[in-house]
């Protein structure tokens, strides 16, 4: 539906994990996985791929 | 390991984290619609017969408004109608403006498009840098006009809680007193049609949350000319804050409106009437028509 950045994750982790590796702070984003919006305390597992959409209007 | 169920046991797609409350779709929605009547309620937004219009860009946050204030409508004893503005920016509106009239239909409201060429005769991929100064003036005066034309009491913002803190925190850097009374004290006069802002307490993230799981025909594009570093620079920073400090935006807006109340006597310039158009202004010519001739000069001079 809307167009988001694709990443892999390399290991089991968290997702909010995730995105401060990435540099991108939470309160900007939305997570989707297999599509659908998902709380960032959860875990992905190594392989699995989420969609970071940003939300916040030019930050 | 935190639960990631919401209390009624379906699956959590957002967690409030000031508060640690997870919540499933249709928890989160409940929570919201809840919220913003609980706001528009408790600050006494509209009056029953009130003819409402909100501005609509197209982007999640005046879609959400429209949807929410089209929904509470019965209830609240108020008619809304839509106004977009088109700013005359190519490659960006066509799009969000696309979208405005997408969301009216499906919501079956009346939608009516102003645009900055039918009302200054000039667009603003013609306009001189900084856009965004002229452009926010020129929109603030064509959206005011609109709404007089229309007869609507109210005009209904999408204004989120990202924008009151950015706006709070941007005047106190300044130093900007009179600027962050007048954040709470819409001028009222002939000229000027009230403001309400039914998001002001709904964090930016929450509103597009809602946006997504309400599937509302929504445009998540930036425009092309947003380059206010400074507001850019401040935004970064409380979401910093927000993230390592939950709760901090809410802080913001509480202890602003804490100290308004002490600032009454404040002396305010006294506003006389533009010796152009006849609009309030602390000076001999408003800020409107003072932009409006810089931008007719600007072309001249081309």
């Amino acid at each position: 539906m809307f167009r988001g950045i694709k990443i892999k994750a390399k290991k089991n982790m968290k997702i909010s994990r995730l995105l401060e590796e990435l540099d991108i702070n939470r309160e900007e984003v939305i997570v989707f996985k297999k599509g659908e919006i998902c709380v960032e305390e959860e875990e992905i597992r190594k392989g699995e791929e989420i969609e970071i959409l940003k939300v916040v209007s030019g930050g | 390991m935190v639960s990631l169920l919401c209390s009624c046991g379906k699956k959590a797609i957002y967690l409030r984290r000031y508060s640690g409350q997870l919540f499933c779709t249709q928890h989160f929605i409940e929570y919201f619609e809840n919220k913003v009547k609980k706001v528009i309620r408790d600050r006494g937004m509209f009056s029953s017969g009130d003819r409402v219009g909100v501005a609509l860009s197209g982007g999640k946050d005046s879609a959400v408004t429209l949807y929410l204030l089209s929904r509470f409508s019965e209830e609240l004893g108020i008619e809304v109608v839509a106004i977009s503005i088109d700013e005359g920016i190519r490659g960006f509106r066509e799009n969000t403006i696309a979208k405005a009239k997408e969301l009216c239909k499906l919501l079956d409201i009346k939608h009516h498009i102003f645009s900055f060429k039918d009302a200054i005769g000039k667009e603003v991929d013609e306009f001189p840098e900084p856009k965004c100064t002229y452009c926010g003036v020129v929109r603030r005066k064509v959206l005011n006009e609109a709404a007089v034309k229309l007869k609507v009491d109210k005009l209904a913002t999408g204004h989120n809680l990202d924008d009151m803190a950015q706006a709070i925190l941007m005047n106190y850097l300044r130093g900007d007193v009179e600027r962050l009374i007048r954040l709470s004290r819409e001028i009222t006069t002939k000229h000027f049609v009230p403001k309400v802002r039914p998001l002001m307490e709904m964090p930016e993230k929450e509103v597009a949350i809602f946006a997504i799981v309400k599937k509302l025909p929504v445009s998540f594009d930036t425009c092309p000319y947003l380059h206010s570093a400074f507001r850019l620079r401040i935004k970064k920073i409380i979401n910093e804050l927000e993230r390592d400090n939950p709760g901090i935006k809410f802080s913001i807006l509480r202890g602003y409106e804490k100290i308004i109340p002490w600032l009454e006597d404040y002396p305010v310039k006294k506003l006389r009437k533009c010796k152009i158009c006849g609009a309030p202004t602390s000076q001999d010519i408003c800020k409107v028509c003072m932009i409006e001739s810089e931008i007719v000069k600007y072309k001249e001079i081309e």
